[in-house]
């Protein structure tokens, strides 16, 4: 039975973004050579566009896939067989038949990638390319930098896992939980320069979705980790509000003046129930998402828990001291006791390293002035914020609230 | 895989007191630990380069490090992973910071392999420290010129031993600070001048050093020569 070509394509395609990792990570695992799974990979999927389109997509397209890259590899291997005399190579990849389970071929992927003896730019480029088959191209679209840079990370990262001799697995159950961590924070990484890129006021939808969809699987392979929940339900509920944070000129909209009916309800749905999951166990993922949920839960501003937001932010502090996460409990603080009490936990932050030159600093004083009607002081904030900026976007926000302090200001 | 282990200080080191004598045992009883020897303080430090004619001999280290290696161990792991779990049980793991290095084997040729020696007694008295320099004109050392240093030195007795490593690209870093495992990328201390190779040295120290300005990586890099603890009472 023939397929019509769109329809070929676009199993492809979705296969593409399935599959990849399953196919790059068998090829790895049976010959321990990354720049062979790469042209091996390749060499799979450009196969199966004309197979498909004459013999018909196969049952299991992901199984199709992973064969032809292994009987790739076979071959390359017999051949350098037969040139070195490395006899043992090949034996072990025919001695490979039975395919390992995807979800474990993945996490061996994505763990490897994300070793934390290699540079943290290079864990991201080698995560992006290797597990979720994203062309350098792309990499580099996405990052804002040179293709070239996207290589040499990559390449370097390659070089580093063969020479260091990085091992291609999931960690031992005693390190397990100690690299997971490095894990989440690369996919963290990705979420946040699709969230909130670096250079500014768009957001690139496309990294988000790689990141979630990265963060889904180490939760459905790791699932006795909460903090792995904690992530993906952290990335479900900040995209969720992905429709309402800009406005219509890509302004920012700060949470309080979102419109909660453009909220994508059934991540919120999700996020939510994973929240509730993973936070009893607390880690620093589990506990922000369970502060995401608290927001999500609230049909309008006005209603939110601020009391419980208050208490989550206590329990993250407790695991680690961090100026940036005790600043965001100053603010939860003002919205729960008024604005003295904001102006107050402020202060009694003193002034951390950390905070140096940060803009959320001046503007949530700024705010808590503006409340207690101090309009010169508000300004005054207002206008250090604004000068620290790290983009255009914040910057205009502060101009925005700024003018509306009015004359006063 | 081999590895080199260089146990270096750290300003930023907390207190340590588990013995370093367990961390031998435990890993030489697991075939893992080959050798390593602990060094004198960096200040005794004979820093060796040849440029053209120019033959360079100071006293000190090549920089002002903060952090200084204080030891080697060469270690045979079954991959970093294990690498890293032996470096992060080391006490200076805590007290200082330890670089792991992939060695790479160097042949040389036929004789110039390493002088086999027992345990942890002090092979040698010396350890001469190869570094890159990237301040110096280029210049690759011709591997025949490098065999019959190596030669010279086994006949004379200066050479007993040596470890080519792979470029610090390579090099992995491990910390422990407030009870958590620092696992990162880079070597000990931010510096151009990167170790690129150890090798053993024998003699009286004007032996070792003259040994030293013949050595052909010392025309392109820098050579420093460091005092081993002999006494191990």
């Amino acid at each position: 039975m023939t397929t019509g070509p769109a329809e070929v394509r676009a199993t492809l395609a979705e296969a593409h973004r399935g599959e990849w990792g399953v196919v790059f990570g068998t090829v790895v695992r049976l010959t321990g050579d990354w720049e062979l799974a790469e042209d091996c990979a390749q060499d799979a999927f450009a196969r199966a566009l004309p197979a498909w389109e004459r013999d018909g997509v196969p049952r299991r397209p992901g199984a199709w896939l992973v064969a032809a890259a292994r009987n790739r590899a076979l071959d390359v291997l017999r051949r350098r067989t037969t040139e070195r005399g490395k006899l043992a190579e090949a034996a072990a990849v025919e001695a490979a038949r039975e395919p390992a389970p995807p979800g474990d071929e993945r996490l061996r992927l994505v763990f490897t990638c994300c070793h934390p003896a290699l540079p943290i730019e290079a864990r991201v480029a080698l995560t992006l390319r290797a597990v979720g088959g994203l062309t350098t191209r792309e990499i580099a679209r996405a990052f804002l930098i040179g293709e070239d840079t996207v290589s040499q990370r990559i390449l370097r990262a390659k070089r580093k896992i063969a020479a260091a001799g990085i091992p291609y697995r999931v960690p031992p159950p005693g390190a397990r939980s100690e690299r997971l961590g490095g894990v989440l924070a690369v996919i963290y990484l990705v979420f946040t320069e699709g969230y909130a890129p670096s250079d500014g006021n768009t957001t690139r939808d496309a990294l988000a979705e790689e990141a979630i969809r990265l963060a889904r699987l180490v939760a459905a392979e790791a699932p006795d980790e909460p903090e792995a929940r904690g992530l993906l339900s952290l990335l479900l509920l900040q995209h969720s509000r992905r429709a309402a944070r800009l406005d219509g000129d890509g302004g920012l909209v700060t949470l309080e003046h979102q419109d909660r009916t453009r909220w994508d309800r059934a991540l919120v749905v999700e996020g939510v129930a994973l929240a509730r999951e993973a936070a009893p166990a607390g880690g620093p993922y589990a506990i922000q998402a369970a502060i995401a949920a608290q927001h999500a839960l609230a049909p309008v501003a006005a209603a939110t828990d601020w009391g419980g937001i208050v208490a989550l932010y206590d329990r993250l502090l407790a695991l680690r001291t961090n100026p940036v996460v005790a600043l965001n409990r100053a603010v939860a603080v003002g919205m729960r006791d008024g604005p003295q009490a904001q102006l107050d936990a402020v202060d009694a932050l003193g002034a951390p390293k950390e905070l140096t030159g940060n803009h959320a600093l001046p503007a949530v004083r700024a705010d808590a002035l503006r409340r207690l009607g101090r309009t010169r002081d508000a300004a005054k904030m207002y206008r250090v914020a604004k000068s620290v900026a790290p983009n255009e976007a914040i910057a205009r926000e502060y101009a925005r609230r700024l003018a509306e302090l009015g004359p006063g200001g | 895989m081999k590895y080199v282990l260089f146990v270096a200080t750290d300003p930023a080191g907390e207190p340590a007191d588990e013995n370093p004598e367990a961390w031998v045992e435990k890993w030489n009883d697991r075939g893992v630990r080959v050798e390593g020897m602990r060094l004198k303080p960096v200040t005794e430090t004979t820093t060796v380069r040849v440029r053209g004619d120019r033959v360079l001999v100071t006293d000190g280290p090549f920089a002002e490090t903060a952090e200084w290696i204080a030891g080697y161990d060469l270690i045979e792991a079954a991959d970093l992973d294990e690498a890293i779990e032996v470096a992060a049980s080391h006490p200076m793991a805590t007290g200082g910071r330890i670089e792991i290095r992939p060695v790479e084997p160097l042949d040389l040729g036929p004789g110039t392999g390493n002088v086999p020696h027992e345990g942890d007694a002090p092979a040698s008295r010396f350890l001469g420290i190869l570094r890159t320099d990237p301040g110096a004109p280029s210049f690759t050392p011709d591997p025949a010129a490098v065999a019959h240093w190596v030669l010279d030195g086994l006949a004379s007795g200066r050479y007993l031993g040596g470890e080519h490593l792979r470029p610090v690209q390579d090099a992995t870093l491990v910390r422990r600070r407030a009870g958590e495992l620092l696992i990162t990328d880079g070597p000990y201390a931010d510096v151009q001048e990167w170790v690129s190779g150890i090798v053993f040295i024998d003699g009286e120290r004007e032996e070792a050093i003259d040994y030293l300005t013949r050595c052909p990586m010392a025309r392109s890099g820098i050579a420093e020569l460091r005092e081993f603890w002999t006494d191990l009472s």
